[in-house]
């Protein structure tokens, strides 16, 4: 599954990656790390962006 | 649900502890067996043979992109250390068949042509049981 990070993870190879890439990972790994809130499925760190966006309208 | 049809190779990809390889371009998995020679003057002159040991190889080609999130730098550290990866070559769609190994990288070959992409490609030697099943 693609998945986007929120926060700075370190992958199970031991690599350590940025808060905002997007990766492809096996789905279990994935379901794991949007579990933990350390990532979202790819597409669904849209609808937060428009809100920030909404929210600093004035 | 499983994926219909005749499939398209794009979507099945190499994953290695996890994280697929990125900006893959070719994928493949190959098995095979051993035979046991028991030929013998009982064979009337045909060949016999019996079941020896199993084994596959699973490759990956794939454009080089050094911010990949697994790339020829990871591909580097395992080799390096000579230490076993999980590879796993799925599409990830649920109900489709995958194959998963502990492995060894056996090969990486860098190649850089003048404007040209630069290209990679590796072959993981899978050691141990050969996991064929459903995600």
């Amino acid at each position: 599954m693609k998945i986007t990070l929120t926060k700075k993870v370190t992958l199970p190879h031991g690599k350590k990656v940025d808060k905002g890439l997007t990766l492809e990972v096996v789905n279990e790994y994935g379901l794991e790390l949007i579990e933990a809130g350390k990532a979202v499925e790819f597409g669904a760190e849209a609808p937060v962006i428009i809100e920030e966006q909404i929210n600093n309208l004035d | 649900m499983a994926t219909t049809g005749i499939m398209n190779g794009t979507l099945l990809g190499v994953y290695v502890g996890s994280t697929l390889i990125a900006h893959a371009t070719e994928g493949s998995i190959s098995l095979s067996m051993d035979t046991r020679d028991a030929t013998s003057k009982s064979s009337s002159g045909t060949r016999d043979l019996l079941e020896a040991t199993k084994s596959g190889t699973i490759s990956v080609s794939a454009l080089y992109a050094e911010d990949a999130a697994y790339g020829v730098d990871d591909l580097m550290t395992s080799w390096a250390a000579r230490t076993a990866i999980v590879v796993k070559f799925s599409t990830e769609v649920t109900g489709d068949h995958f194959w998963s190994a502990s492995a060894y990288i056996t090969s990486l070959e860098v190649s850089a042509g003048m404007e040209d992409n630069v290209t990679y490609s590796a072959t993981f030697e899978l050691t141990g049981a050969i996991t064929y099943s459903n995600n």
